[in-house]
């Protein structure tokens, strides 16, 4: 009496995630199994498909969203709206005559492709400005991180490496001792996080995804 | 003290860093000043592989730079695939491009900046489908790489011209990443390339990758000889065009790096100095 319709109960979802987990890591271990093989195939391949879609509900999304902010006119609305007509604008291009369209490729090549590493470059502009005000020896740590960032710039002029070889001594030291260690160690931290996350997942413990708020 | 005083205005003053940089970054652009560079043991490394193939090398191209990353990743793509070009009609390689990512990534830049540079592969002698061929763009991340090691028509059929794969006389017998000799990289998620690709079928990995903090990504995975090698940022696109004698665009960024670096650490010593004698200075 009351009670959540089958289709909204999370033991569903959960129950599928379970059994889709479960065939993907039997598979892994278990090779040669022609059915298993072909089971994971195909279910890789919904996956796949369902990959492609959520780009399409991105686009839907990115409408909806910004759709509304143009629809209230709030703030800078007029950003929201060129987003809107241009992102229509390129996808029907590239719907209608495919990713050789010379439309589509304009706006690709000249707008697309340029902006990207407009802004980057920019970034990096702000990177270096902050670089010559925060590297100061205010203290030990601050002297080493110095040290270490100004050997491994001095490292990295072509010109120098040319000149002497003692820099790029110094730079592969850093990175193939202290920072190798510390990128491995993440490496490893980050890969059990992984393999703990995925159990919760199978487990039905971490439910997060499902839209359900943790305790 | 009041020379002191302007030169830490300077120093601080935004507009001047980022002017100064800009006109230092673009005048060696313009007008290469040919410093001489040297080349780094990996790419040395790395063109070795390439140029020793043995003749009838099958290679899958995972051909995936995001636009972020294109200012890295395609000029080394660029000499790379120059050389692979020039060996592969004489010793019988074959090409198999292909674009998996999780979602991003762009491989129109192979027609778009690598053919449009050194040329299309028939300039070279190659032929599609029987020589090289574009398998197309495929999204889903994990998943999609693992689906598409274990069989790859189950993940695409048609290739990126809209031709059914099975139409290709080089897709003949090819099947899985087991029927593959070597794997090259460019694009990101390397792990998930050691992961699906590599290690589970032990194949040889060479990757293009970012300089900084990605390579350090790399390095646990090439000691631990998961990567086979790498090249690292334009310095090595720049070995790589220098090692194929077909100068581009890398060799000319260098002298702007140069320029630029040496302009930034010269500020940052500078500044060093001044902190310090100000420190002096205040405790007196």
């Amino acid at each position: 009496m009351g009670g959540i319709s089958v289709l909204r109960k999370r033991e569903i979802p959960m129950a599928i995630i379970f059994i889709i987990s479960m065939i993907f890591v039997v598979q892994y271990y278990v090779k040669g199994v022609e059915p298993l093989d072909t089971l994971t195939n195909t279910l890789g391949n919904w996956a796949i498909i369902f990959s492609a879609l959520a780009m399409g509900i991105g686009l839907i999304n990115l409408i909806i969203i910004h759709g509304r902010k143009v629809m209230d006119r709030k703030g800078e609305w007029y950003f929201d709206a060129w987003l809107i007509l241009i992102m229509l604008v390129t996808f029907g291009l590239g719907a209608i005559g495919g990713t050789e369209d010379p439309y589509y490729s304009f706006i690709f090549n000249n707008v697309y492709q340029a902006l990207s590493p407009t802004l980057f470059s920019f970034a990096y502009l702000y990177m270096c400005t902050i670089a010559v005000q925060a590297f100061r020896v205010m203290n030990w740590d601050a002297g080493l991180l110095m040290l270490a960032g100004v050997l491994t710039m001095i490292a990295n002029i072509p010109m120098v490496q040319v000149q002497t070889g003692l820099f790029v001594e110094l730079k592969n030291w850093i990175f193939a001792v202290p920072a190798r260690g510390v990128f491995t160690a993440f490496r490893i931290s980050l890969a059990l996080g992984f393999v703990l996350i995925g159990i919760r997942v199978i487990l039905g413990v971490e439910r997060g995804y499902l839209g359900v708020e943790e305790a | 003290m009041e020379m002191q005083e302007q030169i830490k205005k300077l120093l601080t003053n935004k507009t001047f860093v980022q002017g100064m940089l800009i006109i230092l970054l673009i005048i060696p652009l313009a007008r290469p000043l040919g410093l001489p560079i040297r080349i780094d043991q990996h790419s040395i490394n790395f063109y070795n592989i390439i140029e020793n193939l043995e003749p009838g090398t099958k290679i899958l191209f995972n051909y995936i730079p995001p636009v972020v990353l294109m200012g890295d990743l395609v000029p080394q793509s660029i000499p790379v695939i120059y050389h692979l070009f020039s060996i592969a009609k004489e010793r019988n390689i074959k090409i198999y491009f292909v674009g998996l990512s999780v979602a991003d990534g762009i491989l129109q830049l192979l027609d778009t900046e690598v053919f449009g540079t050194i040329g299309k592969p028939e300039d070279y002698g190659l032929k599609y489908g029987e020589d090289w061929c574009n398998l197309g763009f495929v999204a889903g991340g994990d998943i999609a790489w693992s689906t598409f090691a274990q069989n790859i028509r189950a993940s695409i059929q048609y290739d990126r011209y809209g031709n059914p794969i099975d139409s290709l006389p080089m897709m003949q017998g090819v099947n899985s990443v087991a029927d593959f000799d070597l794997i090259i990289n460019c694009g990101e998620y390397n792990t998930m390339i050691v992961r699906h690709w590599g290690t589970p079928y032990n194949k040889p990995i060479l990757v293009l990758c970012l300089t900084g903090a990605v390579v350090q990504d790399v390095e646990p995975f090439y000691r631990a000889g998961q990567i086979k090698e790498y090249l690292a940022g334009v310095r090595a696109a720049a070995d790589y065009e220098k090692l194929v004698n077909r100068p581009g665009r890398a060799i000319a960024s260098l002298d702007a790096i140069s320029i630029s670096h040496i302009f930034l650490i010269a500020l940052i010593i500078i500044g060093n100095i001044l902190y310090v004698m100000e420190r002096a200075s205040g405790r007196e």
